[in-house]
């Protein structure tokens, strides 16, 4: 007999997590289906290697609403969240850029390359600080739809332009140039120092599909700009017990709500009876019945895996066909017998404490991207790296370590071989790239797990593996995304709602979508919340 | 009091339609070209003995059509071609792929590659028709001001809304979309055929320095099929009497009401009086004062060359600094005793003939440029104006103009001044037309290179850009020439832009010119020109 509830949240990734928490707060009943043994989806932490723990796919937080966070009492929850101290950038010549939390330092160590540009450093912060800050207003506000251009999207859309044109003309300016120009080419205007300029925009190529060269990739970076940890902007944290404690956190709030969640339950499709959504079957058959079922799956699985084409108009379906995923990131995490040296900062130093970014050159990034374009994985790819032992000691055995590391450029289509057959030839080239920095990192490593987008679209289900679960791209924001008309987390099947990070605002660990999306439902179902449903 | 209302610097297209307007207002004008010849990049030249060569613009087609009737140009000068192939794609192997004037023509021709492309492409040529007509909206009229606009000024802003309300929200929302994409994602979207994806992208190239995968490129494709017929390529419609026939025209226009067009007259600098244009002194000394000063140059060049940044602000210096000027096109003009073997030549070759046989083809061209270095093997457009018009060049005889792209004005090492980087573009170009387009060689009798250092040397053009800005969605509206100075105004007093560097952009499309003309006008106190105004 089909248990049955008031919503049926699909997925248990973090967005999944927070849209049943607020809805079990709002005193629905709630059922989270997760395909997975475990709950977090890209949010995870797993002892794959005996006494090492690894993030396994998403590795830093800083996206996280802080709203979120104290309306679900997290910390409570067991979330604490450790801040990344400083950036290194090694040099292949041996020397390196070091940005640490220290001002001063920050300026010396800058103006060793250029003074010029020390001094712009701070500025150009205060600029994109003050612009993320304008942006972010979009962040909690369900996008109003110019293609349907009902009364609230009018009310909506004169609001945002009162909004950004109450900006002074210099900033509009600025906001314009990050929407549309690249990375490489925004950060120009601002510094000459090649190696900062790598470093900075690698934050607009990350989950994307494009060089720092190519026009889209400064809002990317802007995008990475809008993170906030207790209140303190732009900062980067990890959490205690790797990202997975994100999820578990999110998890135990849920279920302290009276949210049920159930894992290894993989759901097969979405029952829909007259254009009303029923209910949805499992991978084993079983049926769960449900008023409302809210997927945090991307667009593709959302509509064209779990329902039937025929429930959907043509124009939908044309739109999420067309909506760009092409994954472009992998991740290789390792286990290490010792603290990794690095021959630009020799020794056991707070360097191991904050992040490691592999992007000596915007020409480095680019040519890692050229390797991509043309359907093959970079040689010498951009890497970022964090060593979570360091930071948090519970994440290895005692003296031995954990290290993370993003890499760019992955493409999900190798024009040559299969990466089944390639993968372990793609760890090869990330670990031989990181050697040339961290000389000691060949006999050190105890074992090395190799993640490709394949694998992060068959252990995650994100399509393609994009972390994003759809590009960051300006054809696929606010209202387009995922498509016009369909951005208001809504779709054209009555009761069966969008809560993932391929709605609006978008990516990484944010929590956002998930929150707005609840907002949507209560408000549908006459429960409160409806300014924040707008 | 000024001997003239306004003195205009260059003579280029816009320049020269700015001028013809203002006069045709009863407006005392002066126009000064360097040259001997008006038009710049849209003029033609001798060349090669007894040959009128488009010196570097060959496509008539952006050109508003709203100007040819405002200002009466004649119309026996100006004879619009509109040859039976759009373009023609070489493919390799002596095969080619070329989009006719006539649809079923181009049907048969594109299912050669693919029949379902060839079903979709009557959709394409809808939707890209229906994308560009939205854009030139935004192209007609003047740029938003997005601060302190008066009244009045809203209500002026107010139009191109509702003109594209009228158009449908659907198709304005679809537009907002495709803009940012870049050439390669919008045709993945629609076609699958390698040679006709990588032909169109060809339309995403001119005025930026970017490849087919960068974002943004769907803009300058729809850009550059504005005002053309639904044929789903950019625009492909010649001057019988070649480019400079229009420029000739448009000087004809404004010296029949009464402006004076001066060449061989090269401006050294722009007189100020307290940050007030008063006029320009000439090379040879000779100063001509003016109610006020409109520049057709290129924006860096009329502030760093004509102005002199000491007497201009940091923060706006900073700003002119900044725009993104690249040149990134190499002109090749050849002298031929006769046409290529190609079959059907005469038809084929009568519009743009391109080599871009795939979009990796173009991408790696477009790397090289990313790079600081001529394309190893570039892409090429071609056009000869002798199929429109023989009277162009000695009987039997053919010309040829082609662009070369990649070959940037700023190269990682070496420079345009040593010979053997020429020598290398040329043979590298000749290598390419001669596998793409055999037996062309042999036709050569002479040619002429024009690299972007000559383009600069020769037009004016800062960085050899001909779009005086790249075409990017970063550099438009209310962003071009620079941030904040949309509406053809400068930090100058009495000082207005009227080039390609200003709203709506490059290309020869006189909308620049049109509209900054109308400026120009409304400052003239209801038609009283500023010379008679008090200084204040």
């Amino acid at each position: 007999m089909a248990r049955s509830y008031d919503a049926i949240v699909i997925g248990g990734g973090h967005n999944g997590l927070v849209h049943a928490a607020y809805l079990a707060r709002a005193g629905l009943d709630v059922c989270v289906l997760e395909a997975r043994p475990m709950v977090g989806g890209a949010t995870v932490t797993e002892e794959i290697f005996p006494g090492f723990r690894y993030s396994v796919f998403s590795y830093v937080v800083s996206l996280m609403r802080p709203e979120i966070i104290r309306e679900l009492d997290l910390p409570r929850h067991g979330l604490t969240i450790l801040p990344l101290e400083s950036t290194l950038t090694p040099l292949p010549d041996g020397d390196r850029l070091y940005r640490d939390g220290d001002h001063y330092r920050t300026w010396r160590e800058i103006a060793r390359f250029s003074a010029r540009d020390a001094e712009a450093y701070d500025d150009y912060g205060r600029s994109l600080f003050f612009m993320a800050r304008a942006v972010k207003y979009l962040l909690d506000i369900v996008p109003p739809d110019p293609a349907r251009l009902g009364p609230r999207d009018l009310s909506g859309l004169i609001r945002l332009a009162r909004h950004f044109l109450g900006l002074e003309p210099e900033q509009l300016h600025l906001l314009v140039k990050l929407m549309t120009m690249s990375a490489a080419d925004f950060l120009d205007e601002w510094f000459e120092t090649d190696v900062l300029k790598a470093t900075l925009s690698a934050s607009g190529i990350i989950g994307t599909f494009l060089g720092p060269r190519s026009p889209g990739t400064a809002y990317v970076l802007l995008h990475h700009y809008m993170g906030e940890i207790d209140g303190h902007f732009r900062a980067w944290g990890f959490a205690k017990g790797g990202t997975g404690a994100v999820a578990e956190a999110i998890a135990s709030a849920a279920r302290e709500a009276g949210a049920e969640i159930r894992t290894d339950a993989p759901v097969a499709r979405v029952l829909v009876r007259n254009g009303r959504v029923t209910g949805v079957a499992l991978a084993d058959g079983d049926e769960v019945h449900g008023k409302v079922v809210s997927s945090s799956l991307d667009p593709r699985r959302t509509f064209l895996d779990l329902l039937e084409e025929d429930e959907l108009p043509g124009e939908l379906v044309r739109a999420v066909r067309a909506f760009r995923f092409r994954g472009s990131s992998g991740k290789v995490n390792l286990a290490l017998d010792a603290a990794p040296d690095f021959t630009c900062m020799p020794g056991w130093g707070p360097h191991l404490r904050g992040a490691v970014s592999i992007s000596p050159s915007l020409d480095y990034l680019e040519r890692a991207y050229d390797d991509a374009k043309y359907g093959d994985y970079s040689r010498e790819p951009y890497i970022d790296i964090v060593i979570p032992s360091a930071i948090d000691p519970g994440m290895a055995p005692p003296g031995k370590h954990v290290m993370s590391c993003f890499v760019q450029y992955a493409p999900y289509e190798l024009r040559e071989g299969n990466w089944d057959d390639r993968r372990e030839a793609f760890g090869d080239a990330v670990v031989d790239t990181l050697a040339r920095y961290v000389p000691n990192l060949k006999d050190i490593i105890l074992h090395r797990q190799v993640l490709t987008p394949l694998d992060i679209e068959r252990t995650t289900g994100l399509s393609q593996g994009n972390i994003f679960q759809g590009e960051l791209s300006p054809s696929q924001l606010f209202f387009l995304r995922p498509a016009a008309g369909y951005a208001k987390y809504r779709t054209p099947v009555r009761g069966y709602y969008q809560c993932g990070s391929g709605t609006h605002p978008g990516g990484g660990i944010m929590g956002a979508p998930g929150k707005l999306a609840a907002g949507t439902v209560l408000a549908d179902l006459g429960r409160g919340q409806r300014g924040k449903a707008r | 009091m000024s001997a003239y209302d306004a003195v205009v610097v260059g003579a280029g297209h816009n320049a020269l339609v700015t001028a013809a307007m203002l006069a045709s207002e009863g407006w005392k004008v002066l126009v000064l070209e360097r040259r001997q010849v008006v038009g710049g990049v849209a003029a033609s030249d001798e060349f090669f003995p007894g040959c009128r060569v488009n010196v570097a613009a060959q496509d008539a087609g952006l050109f508003q059509r709203e100007i040819v009737s405002d200002l009466g140009l004649d119309a026996r000068e100006l004879e619009w071609v509109h040859p039976p192939a759009v373009a023609t794609s070489l493919t390799g192997g002596g095969e080619a792929l070329t989009l006719w004037r006539n649809p079923v023509r181009t049907r048969d021709e594109i299912a050669r590659y693919s029949p379902a492309d060839a079903e979709r492409f009557p959709e394409w040529a809808d939707y890209l028709r229906s994308m560009a007509r939205v854009l030139r909206i935004a192209l007609e009229h003047p740029p938003p001001i997005l601060h302190g606009a008066s009244a009045r000024e809203r209500l002026r802003m107010l139009r191109p809304l509702l003109r594209a309300g009228r158009l449908g929200k659907r198709t304005v929302v679809e537009l907002l979309r495709a803009l940012p994409l870049s050439a390669r994602d919008l045709l993945d979207d629609w076609f699958v055929s390698d040679a006709l994806k990588g032909m169109l992208a060809t339309t995403a190239l001119p005025g930026a320095r970017q490849g087919p995968s960068a974002m943004g490129g769907a803009f300058r494709m729809f850009y550059h099929a504005a005002g053309s017929e639904a044929h789903g390529f950019r625009s492909s419609i010649f001057l019988k009497g070649g480019m400079g026939a229009l420029s000739e025209a448009l000087a004809e226009a404004a010296r029949k009401h009464g402006a004076e067009v001066r060449t061989g007259a090269d401006v050294e600098s722009i007189l100020m009086e307290d940050g007030v244009a008063t006029g320009v002194l000439l090379a040879g000394g000779e100063e001509v004062f003016a109610g006020c000063v409109v520049s057709g140059v290129d924006p860096r060049r009329t502030f760093f060359g004509l102005v002199g940044a000491p007497r201009l602000g940091p923060e706006f210096n900073r700003k002119v600094t900044n725009i993104q000027l690249h040149g990134t096109t190499a002109a090749l003009h050849l002298l031929l005793d006769g046409l290529p073997p190609l079959p059907g030549a005469a038809d084929r070759l009568s519009g743009h003939t391109l080599v871009a046989p795939d979009l990796e083809y173009l991408e790696r061209a477009g790397d090289d440029a990313k790079y600081g270095r001529c394309s190893a093997r570039p892409h090429l457009d071609m056009v000869v104006p002798t199929l429109q018009n023989p009277a162009l060049a000695p009987a039997g005889r053919h010309l040829a103009s082609i662009q070369i792209r990649y070959a940037p004005y700023r190269l990682r090492s070496g420079s345009w001044e040593d010979g053997a980087i020429r020598d290398a573009l040329l043979a590298g170009a000749l290598e390419v037309l001669d596998e793409f387009l055999p037996g062309l060689r042999e036709r050569i009798v002479d040619h002429r290179l024009l690299t972007p250092l000559d383009l600069e040397a020769e037009l004016g053009l800062t960085g050899g850009d001909e779009y005086h800005g790249q075409m990017g969605l970063d550099q438009l509206l209310f962003m071009r020439p620079v941030p904040g100075w949309g509406r053809y105004r400068t930090p100058v007093e009495r000082l207005f832009l009227c080039g390609s560097g200003t709203h709506p952009g490059g290309g020869v499309t006189g909308g620049p010119g049109r509209l900054a003309a109308r400026e120009i006008l409304r400052d003239g106190r209801r038609g009283a020109p500023l010379g008679e105004r008090d200084l204040p």
